[in-house]
């Protein structure tokens, strides 16, 4: 069976508060406990749960910029912790990530091109400066923006603007997936439609999608599978349909009929 | 009966150094007594300045507003300060999007409470602390009297919002205000929050004016819902009639989005 | 910047430094006398219209001299708080940036320095190896760079946690291109307003030095040796001390205020 192309294998992320007294144990969070998970080549999967659940601090083991305490993530099976320099680095051009709050992830001193350029600086994409300005321009038409932003800072953008940038900049590399964290929660619903269509699109042209979120509607209508997530655990997994239709778990059941603001659920 | 609320020709426009921006355009509107009259729009289409201004709660410069808003037989865009501030938190009160900064850090609830029972009805001391405790567990809030020590940090955001809810009941309101009061919140909370005002307002024949951005809301507590772009009112009328037929193109987007969104199970009782 | 231009306290430091920078620039063509003419029949004589600020005990004139002095205080001010800055830059953001025991060995390393007071260990050193402008200027900027350092340490730590670093770290770069493109740049705020309130300061230093002798040495002219030289007239010739005092107390508040104004825009963001 080839290698996943994202996994988690048994994680654990613990977080203890730095300034409890070394004589005291104080209480250990288990922000992310035991999550046995993994992505294939061109799926769109969703990670379900409600704030505190965990679903940001696996993503951000996922993709490295957490350790975990235990467990392992492989990406392409090669294990994450292990990867340094060189390697890490190219790591980044399999896996990348779409951040949350458009405008805290884009520097705002960097006008668009220059922020999207940057990986492929980092990663040496474009051979020239002329280069580098096509590459741009193409990015930025792919997610839908016109050449011109490219001069534009962020404050210059509206909210559904500045993630087309984020998108676009987590696309500079070509990744063969992308980790999507809330990446239309602070967004109007119409704006984060459009995000979506766009997502959709970029997963039909190959590219996987984890797609993390508390909104089970829009996991719903742009994922294949979905995971739901409760205190650092993962309670069941499965096809979208299926899930819906019939949850094995309760709390799945909730956040069903949550999602559709059932009011007389008891 | 006469509306409660009749809000005739409101525009509000707010200057700024790039010139001015019309923020609401000759919005008019009624809320009946008893009725949840929703406005729904995205953000920057006036829905919160429409809420705002009523009580003119906007800062008055850069904030200009015109038009009239008849409440209790008088004018609140004339009335005197001083008047109006009786009626702020009395007889019209809001509720928030984020109770976390709706909340004084540094006070207890019951503190909080008990200030709103204070300034708009003639409680006082042990019995007005009685109201206090009364009012949590009208809200849901279990253990009441304990909880009217607590700092807002030390509760849930659900609970924090139950609390700006018991706030606001306490003066005693015939028409609650609620700007987005549920966004914030996770959805298991939300569901919670959204049947306690549904509960509420059923109970004590409230009005409620809500504002919010989800169609999905305002079909599950509205009883009538007005749509707004640009600042302007596009249309206005019966939940059930405005998504089903649609009047304006705009509504009609928004409706179809909100088709497309549902969730692929059958009806929630399913 | 638009702003910068209305607070009043900004454009009065600007414009006060301004004026100084060109008489500094200009002192060949400003300055009415050689400062280094000694012309003893004229010594000791307060201003005039030939001497507006009068003449020091060697005959010179101090106008003169104190238009030279300030090139030197100007130089010294600048060039101390840039070594600072340097120092101190590199030193706090490597501290915030990898944070762990290299954090805190280098806090405590700048803890230890700043308990030593500077003054002290300023006189030391120049008693020690002998007064020149250019160790003036390397000890004032090294006994400096610790509050720098701690400034830049904390902004570098607070940033370090934004969304867009971190998606810079997503996105492949390596530390020296966080630090430089992304966290250093967005941290200067603070240190911008602490280097110009750190010029007025080093130029207090100095001229303390040369009063005490230990600065700028005669017969190059600085306020300082031009104060100290005052001394010995101190009861006749008050012009010598009043004028490099108010030079010196203008150019600090000057400094002082632009650093207040820039402070002050940076607070409203």
């Amino acid at each position: 069976m080839p290698d996943a192309l994202l996994e988690a294998d048994n994680v654990v992320k613990v977080f203890t508060p730095r300034d409890a007294a070394p004589w005291r144990r104080a209480a250990a969070t288990r922000a992310v406990d035991g999550v046995t998970f993994s992505l294939q080549a061109g799926e769109a999967v969703g990670l379900v749960g409600e704030s505190g659940c965990g679903k940001t601090t696996l993503a951000k083991l996922l993709i490295g910029l957490l350790r975990p305490d235990e467990g392992e993530v492989r990406v392409l099976g090669q294990p994450l912790q292990r990867l340094r320099g060189a390697a890490l680095r190219s790591m980044r051009r399999v896996v990348q990530f779409v951040f949350q709050d458009p405008m805290g992830s884009l520097n705002p001193r960097l006008t668009v091109g220059e922020a999207i350029a940057e990986p492929l600086i980092i990663h040496r994409l474009a051979a020239t400066a002329a280069e580098r300005r096509a590459r741009v321009e193409q990015l930025l038409a792919s997610v839908q923006l016109p050449g011109s932003f490219a001069q534009r800072l962020p404050r210059q953008l509206s909210g559904g603007e500045r993630q087309r940038v984020g998108i676009a900049r987590a696309l500079a590399v070509e990744p063969k997936t992308l980790l999507c964290d809330e990446p239309i929660a602070s967004l109007d619903v119409s704006v984060g439609s459009q995000i979506l269509e766009l997502l959709r699109g970029i997963n039909q042209r190959g590219t996987a999608l984890l797609f993390i979120s508390h909104d089970l509607r829009a996991v719903a209508s742009l994922c294949r599978r979905v995971a739901v997530m409760r205190s650092g655990a993962l309670l069941e997994e499965g096809p979208v349909d299926a899930v819906l239709a019939a949850p094995r778990h309760p709390y799945t059941g909730v956040l069903i009929r949550s999602a559709e603001l059932d009011l007389d659920m008891l | 009966m006469p509306p409660l609320l009749t809000v005739e020709k409101l525009s509000v426009t707010y200057a700024g150094p790039a010139g001015s921006t019309r923020a609401v355009q000759e919005v008019s509107f009624a809320v009946e007594p008893g009725e949840v009259l929703a406005l729904v729009g995205e953000s920057g289409s006036g829905k919160s300045s429409v809420a705002l201004a009523l009580t003119r709660l906007l800062a008055s410069p850069p904030a200009t507003m015109s038009g009239r808003v008849q409440f209790d037989g008088r004018d609140l865009l004339t009335l005197p300060e001083a008047d109006l501030r009786g009626i702020r938190g009395g007889a019209i009160a809001y509720v928030f999007q984020d109770p976390a900064s709706s909340l004084n850090p540094v006070l207890t609830i019951g503190e909080q409470i008990i200030e709103t029972v204070a300034l708009h009805t003639s409680t006082r001391g042990i019995a007005a602390r009685r109201a206090a405790a009364e009012w949590l567990e009208h809200v849901g809030i279990d253990e009441a009297e304990d909880r009217l020590s607590a700092y807002p940090y030390e509760l849930s955001g659900g609970m924090q919002q139950r609390a700006c809810l018991a706030m606001a009941l306490a003066g005693r309101p015939s028409l609650l205000i609620a700007d987005e009061p549920t966004t914030a919140l996770d959805v298991t909370v939300q569901v919670q929050i959204l049947r306690l005002l549904r509960d509420l307002q059923r109970r004590l024949n409230l009005s409620v004016l809500l504002i919010s951005h989800d169609l999905l809301v305002v079909e599950r507590i509205a009883h009538r819902v007005g749509v707004m772009q640009g600042g302007q009112l596009l249309e206005l009328g019966p939940v059930s009639r405005v998504l089903q037929q649609p009047a304006h193109p705009y509504t009609q987007g928004l409706v179809e989005l909100r088709r497309r969104m549902r969730l692929r199970t059958g009806p929630p009782d399913a | 910047m638009r702003d910068l231009l209305k607070n009043k306290f900004a454009v009065t430091g600007a414009i006060i430094l301004l004026a100084l920078a060109v008489v500094a620039l200009g002192a060949p063509w400003i300055a009415p006398y050689d400062p280094l003419a000694v012309n003893l029949p004229e010594a000791l004589l307060p201003p005039s219209s030939a001497h507006w600020l009068g003449t020091d005990p060697l005959g010179r004139d101090v106008l003169s001299r104190l238009i030279y002095g300030a090139r030197i205080s100007l130089t010294i001010g600048f060039i101390a708080v840039g070594i600072a800055v340097l120092v101190g830059t590199v030193v706090g953001s490597v501290a915030g940036f990898y944070g762990g025991w290299i954090d805190t060995a280098l806090m405590r390393l700048v803890d230890t320095l700043l308990s030593i007071p500077s003054v002290f260990l300023l006189l030391a050193v120049i008693a020690i190896i002998g007064p020149s402008i250019q160790l003036i200027m390397a000890v004032i900027g090294l006994t400096g760079w610790m509050g720098v350092a701690r400034l830049v340490r904390a902004e570098v730590l607070s940033l370090k946690e934004r969304e867009f670093v971190l998606a810079a770290r997503v996105l492949g770069a390596s530390p020296l291109r966080l630090l430089r493109r992304h966290l250093l740049p967005n941290a200067m705020g603070p240190v911008l307003v602490s280097a110009t309130l750190g010029v007025g300061g080093a130029i207090l230093t100095e001229s303390v030095l040369s009063y005490l002798g230990l600065g700028v040495q005669p017969p190059t002219p600085s306020w300082g040796n031009v104060l100290n030289e005052g001394r010995v007239a101190l009861g006749v010739a008050w012009w010598l001390t009043l004028t490099p005092g108010l030079c010196i107390l203008i150019t600090v508040l000057a400094f002082n205020l632009l650093g207040e104004g820039i402070r002050e825009r940076f607070l409203r963001r």
